[in-house]
């Protein structure tokens, strides 16, 4: 795939659309048979592709036993193969404040038009949505506003992909806004459901506690969702004071920020620090930004643990 | 800080300066770096950053708007330049009809210690050789500062001979400074005068650098080297009044030795003979000695019309002695004896026997020399002599033998004098005591003496009618009243109680006292053995002729420091020019201690060749307080434009905070001081038409209550009774609905906190009827009840012992929710405190002072409940009542 876009692809991030799908288990798709769903069962079933061997167990179907094994080598096998499912798939969306990041302030200061980190996530958030609906999960996409929540505010209703599509093209329409895709969400009864596989999109810039999602999900990434301007600070000047007035009243000269490479260290700090959490809780972590490569994007996604 | 010279121009580094100078650059540096503002960028990452920020940022500099920036340095700059003083020393050429030298004689005493005042005038002459031509040349001179111009040196020559050295000391800073105001402007000031500390002492001769050159000429040292001084510090009688010795402690010092001195000690009077003489001897080491020196009290006489002559104490020693003229030590002759005649014919040999025995020895003791006479003699007596004659007559001996002949004389002779107009010569008459020799004396023969002392019109003339009478105390006391004489002694109210009576003649030079009883310790006079020395001692201090204590009269004899205070009027009233012109030698001039070289001015030499043709004179540049000004208002201008101005727009771009900056500005002509103001609000069929205007008055006196003194007449439904913190039911109507019991808005009012007081209240029952409202609730011991004595309404602010109440009546209160809600008084208690009082007939008439007291009580329960539980307030009422 990286051969395919090539590393200076002009194609990034910013420009994701739900559209542009690729199946996330592209290298073995060349080698299983798969006719439904990206989830592989942990229940295997004797089979006579030979896809999982093990030692005959009384009960087993006599007809599968693989006999010119067992007269190679006088052992009874049984050929097992493990059938694939819808799973069950969990989108969280952070729509936290910072999420809004780069504003039109900072666009008057740098006189360029940055994509906004919600931008980003929207549109990660709608390709992923696209990517599971066609292998035929089932995908649901919540939001978050308030930073100490367990449950989501917002559930916006995705069946189809071409509701993603519909979607898609109505945020793009409203320049994607926080307000807009709440509007397309819901409220009512949004208790998280456990499933399958669950993605938390943010820039992590509220903290939160994950373990609720550890619990109710087997498997869960985070995909951290940065903009470029933070995590380089080559632009910051000493004309400005670079502030945040959120929890902590702290304001920086840019000298500060870039003296000695502080920040780039505490980036990448705290990256590794939601990288070690989901990790440890069996989860994949990847950092997105509106300058990543869509094919580093789509093959870090591809990185299971 | 000292000045600094830059040339000709110096200025003076004050505190002030410095100060200016650093607010300025202070002003500076905060134009430069604190203006500048950076724009905000918000970035959310730093929200998880825990960068260190003790960096410092790098400070930028921003150029302030430039011309602003001009104004205010060099208006800074300028304030920094002429609040340092800037003064240029400019020569002024020299002119000899301009120019002014003045030379200032020093004549005090520790002159004479080194020089002779003929080396003192040749020292004057040679310096005035040497500066004549070159300026007007006047003098003056330590004693007086009439200033004296010299045209030639003969006519300084012939000055100077009327000037010697002067007693007084010098205090050159306070004698030059009174001088300089009547000298004007004096370009060089010669100052003649040797390096004695005493005189320079305090003497700051560089403050009047600035305005004139001053040069110390320094006396030739012609007289005999020595620092020894030998001087009188002190002297202090010692003799009490009937000493018949003077003794006095005198304290011989000596400076400038350490090897002690010897000599003589003698005491003479001003002008007189030597009174004793007696020699003294300081040991070595010490620097003074007392001696006491004494001589017989009989050896000083001092008339009576004569001021007493000066003591004067004189020391001499063999060896050499600086000063001479603190040798002598003047002082006032204190313990001199006065003379008395004393007529009384002899009554024996024996003490008891003589009638003048006591008072003889009283008078002695009071420190008199009595002259004792059995009777007048045919040669006149010196009236001069003897102040107070004391005649005891009436006894055996006639009336001529006891009676003075020659005072009748006189007195008719001057009388005579007075009326032809002729100058009245001859001292005062003497003083006449004329007094019964014993009780059963013969008061006609002593009525008629006092008639000859002081009545008759003519000499020799018989004995006046009135005197045939005279036979007792009684009618002698009688004439004595009548003649005019006034009472001394006894009652005033009962003249017969009297010890004298005192009356002058019309010449008013005789004074005759007159006695009703004899002057001696005796059963029928009255006086004690005691009491006669205290009689006669207060009546001699009556009269003039004996003073108080001795240590009273003791006069100071001046010590005059510094003789301009001969020319003030702030000299002492009772010290004469004499004894200013005699003043003892001050302490500090005796003692010659010499003053620092370096705190003397430049001395003047011979070799000064006098040809310089200019003299220096400082002159301050034009006065720099217009250029001050105008600093000041450039300064003050750039902090309007750049504070003031940047202030008000802000404030004025605060539109978010709009509504409050315009309560807040709103809010500000609206201050006034924070008060209650508590208004009667009545309830009822009859409105209340009076005011309470006197009450309002009270209660605003005695407390911080402001009541106002119209009534509100309101109606149950109104918010405004509803807002009020009481109000006044007249009867139950206003406030019951059906059933007789209280409307719900006067339920709820009451449980909100109101205070409701009923007045002409009905019966119990209705009462219990009122408050039968389910809504309102009752813990125990609540409820109606009769106001106790120890009630809060008893206590809240005045302690009261009863309520008013008609007989048989009670005041009533409904307690709840712990606080009395509901007052029930009996009467119409708000007429009665009305400013037309209606009284109420059943009630006994009580004072306003009482109805005030109760008033300001409900005031206080309706308005605070019972404060007093709350214990935060127990330290205020505990102070209260202790």
């Amino acid at each position: 795939m990286r051969e395919e876009f090539g590393e200076n692809h002009l194609s990034r991030v910013k420009d994701l659309s739900p559209g542009l799908s690729w199946d996330l288990s592209f290298k073995r798709y060349k080698n299983v048979m798969r006719y439904q769903g990206s989830h592989i069962l942990a229940l295997r079933r004797p089979s006579r592709t030979p896809a999982f061997s093990r030692k005959y167990v009384k009960g087993d179907p006599v007809h599968l036993i693989d006999w010119k094994s067992f007269a190679r080598t006088d052992q009874m096998l049984i050929r097992e193969q493990r059938d694939e499912a819808s799973a069950r798939i969990v989108i969280c969306l952070d729509a936290s404040d910072t999420m809004q990041w780069p504003d039109e302030r900072l666009h008057e200061v740098l006189g360029v038009k940055v994509p906004s980190k919600w931008e980003i996530a929207v549109r990660v958030l709608l390709n992923l949505a696209y990517i599971h609906l066609n292998l035929g999960d089932t995908v649901r996409v919540y939001l978050w506003t308030r930073p100490e929540s367990a449950a989501p505010d917002f559930q916006v209703p995705l069946a189809t992909s071409s509701d993603v599509l519909k979607l898609y093209h109505i945020e793009e329409d409203r320049q994607f806004s926080i307000s807009s895709l709440c509007e397309e969400g819901r409220n009512g009864d949004n208790s998280l459901p456990s499933g399958d596989y669950a993605y938390w999109i943010s820039d992590g810039i509220t903290r939160r506690s994950f373990d609720w999602l550890f619990e109710r999900f087997r498997l869960t990434r985070m995909i951290q969702v940065l903009s470029s301007l933070e995590t380089q600070v080559d632009w910051v000047s000493d004309e400005h004071c670079y502030f945040d007035e959120g929890i902590v009243k702290k304001e920086y000269l840019g000298a500060i920020l870039k003296y000695g490479k502080a920040y780039r260290q505490k980036l990448e700090a705290w990256q590794q620090e939601y990288r070690q959490k989901f990790r440890h809780a069996g989860g994949g972590y990847q950092l997105v930004t509106e300058q990543t490569p869509i094919a580093t994007y789509m093959e870090d996604l591809l990185i299971f643990p | 800080m000292g000045p600094i010279n830059f040339g000709l121009l110096s200025t003076q580094i004050g505190a002030a300066s410095a100060m200016l100078a650093f607010s300025a650059l202070l002003g500076w540096a905060i134009w430069w770096f604190v203006r500048k503002r950076r724009q905000r960028v918000w970035l959310p990452t730093l929200r998880i950053m825990e960068l260190e920020s003790r960096r410092l940022p790098k400070l930028r500099v921003i150029p302030p708007p430039w011309l602003m920036f001009l104004c205010f340095v060099l208006a800074s700059l300028a304030l920094i330049i002429f609040g340092l003083r800037p003064s240029q020393q400019v020569f002024t050429p020299f002119e000899p009809s301009q120019n002014r030298i003045h030379f200032f004689l020093d004549l005090s005493p520790s002159v004479s210690a080194s020089t002779s005042v003929e080396a003192y005038r040749q020292k004057v002459q040679e310096v005035f050789a040497n500066m004549e031509g070159k300026g007007r040349i006047t003098a003056t001179t330590s004693l007086s500062g009439d200033i004296f111009e010299s045209a030639s040196r003969d006519q300084l020559k012939e000055w100077l001979q009327t000037q010697d050295i002067h007693r007084a000391g010098l205090k050159l800073g306070v004698t030059l400074r009174k001088q300089i105001e009547t000298l004007g402007d004096i370009d060089r000031l010669f100052i003649f005068s040797d390096e004695d500390q005493s005189s320079w002492d305090g003497f700051n001769w560089q403050f009047l650098m600035d305005d004139m050159e001053i040069v110390h000429v320094v006396l030739p040292h012609d007289r005999p080297n020595t620092k020894t001084n030998l001087y009188v510090d002190r002297a202090t009688f010692l003799s009490s009044q009937s000493s018949l010795t003077m003794d006095w402690d005198v304290e011989v010092a000596v400076s400038g030795t350490t090897d002690g001195a010897s000599g003589q000690l003698q005491a003479a009077l001003e002008g007189g003979d030597t009174l004793a003489t007696v020699p003294f001897s300081i040991p070595g080491g010490r620097d003074r000695a007392s001696v006491t020196i004494s001589w017989p009290a009989s050896a000083v006489r001092v008339p009576e019309d004569k001021e007493s002559p000066n003591l004067v104490f004189t020391v001499s020693s063999g060896s050499e002695d600086a000063i001479m003229l603190d040798n002598s030590f003047r002082t006032n002759l204190l313990g001199a004896k006065q003379e008395v005649l004393l007529v009384a014919e002899s009554g024996g040999e024996m003490i008891l026997e003589d009638a003048g025995h006591h008072l003889k020895s009283t008078l002695e003791v009071l420190g008199f020399r009595v002259k004792r006479l059995d009777r007048f003699p045919e040669k006149d007596i010196s009236t001069e002599q003897y102040p107070l004659w004391i005649i005891l007559g009436g006894g055996s001996s006639s009336m001529n033998e006891f009676c003075p002949q020659q005072i009748e004389r006189e007195r008719l002779q001057r009388w005579a004098n007075a009326g032809e107009g002729t100058i009245r010569s001859g001292g005062k008459l003497p003083m006449i005591w004329l007094a019964p020799i014993n009780p059963d004396v013969n008061f006609q023969n002593l009525c008629w003496c006092f008639a000859k002392l002081v009545m008759t019109d003519t000499a020799k003339a018989p004995m006046p009618e009135y005197c045939e009478d005279v036979t007792a105390r009684d009618p002698w006391i009688g004439v004595l009243s009548s003649l005019g004489a006034k009472q001394v002694g006894g009652q005033m109210s009962d003249m017969f109680q009297s010890l004298a009576w005192h009356i002058k003649d019309k010449s008013q030079s005789l004074e005759v006292s007159a006695f009703t009883i004899p002057l001696q310790p005796g059963q029928v006079g009255g006086l004690s053995y005691a009491g006669l020395p205290l009689v006669v001692r207060t009546l001699l201090q009556w009269n003039g002729l004996l003073q108080g204590d001795p240590s009273l009269r003791l006069e100071s004899w001046p010590r005059l420091s510094d003789p301009v205070t001969l020319e003030t009027d702030a000299l002492p009233q009772q010290l004469s020019l004499d004894k200013i012109r005699l003043t003892n030698v001050p302490i500090g001039e005796s003692r010659m201690l010499v003053a620092l070289s370096q705190s003397l001015p430049p001395q003047w030499s011979n070799q000064f060749d006098g040809v310089r043709r200019e003299t220096a004179s400082r002159k301050d540049q034009n006065d720099p307080m217009p250029w001050l000004f105008l600093c000041s208002i450039l300064v003050l201008a750039a902090v309007y434009v750049e504070g003031i101005f940047k202030g008000i727009t802000s404030i004025l771009r605060m539109a978010s905070r709009r509504k409050e900056v315009l309560a807040l500005l709103l809010s500000l002509p609206l201050w006034d001081r924070a008060d209650a103001q508590v208004k009667v609000v009545t309830l009822g069929d009859r409105p209340f038409t009076q005011t309470l205007s006197s009450m309002a008055r009270e209660v605003a006196a005695r407390t911080s209550i402001d009541l106002d003194a119209n009534v509100q007449h309101g109606n149950e439904a109104d918010d405004s009774a509803q807002a009020a913190p009481w109000l006044w039911a007249d009867g139950l109507s206003k406030i019951t609905g059906k059933g007789g019991t209280m409307t719900p808005g006067m339920v709820a009012w009451l449980k909100r906190g109101g205070f409701l007081i009923i007045q002409r209240a009905a019966s119990d029952e209705e009462l219990q009827k009122l408050t039968a409202n389910s809504a309102i609730r009752l813990d125990d011991n609540e409820g109606w009840r009769t106001i106790p004595p120890d009630h809060e309404l008893m206590r809240s602010f005045h302690l009261l012992e009863s309520l008013p109440a008609c007989p048989g009546q009670m005041w009533r209160g409904f307690h709840f929710d712990g606080r009395l809600g509901i007052l029930v008084i009996p009467h119409d208690f708000l007429s009665s405190i009305g400013d037309q009082p209606q009284a109420v007939a059943c009630l006994k008439k009580g004072t306003f002072e009482r109805d005030v007291r109760v008033f300001i009580n409900i005031l206080m329960v309706a308005l605070t409940t019972d404060y007093k539980k709350d214990q935060i307030h127990l330290p205020e009422i505990l102070k209260r009542l202790r």
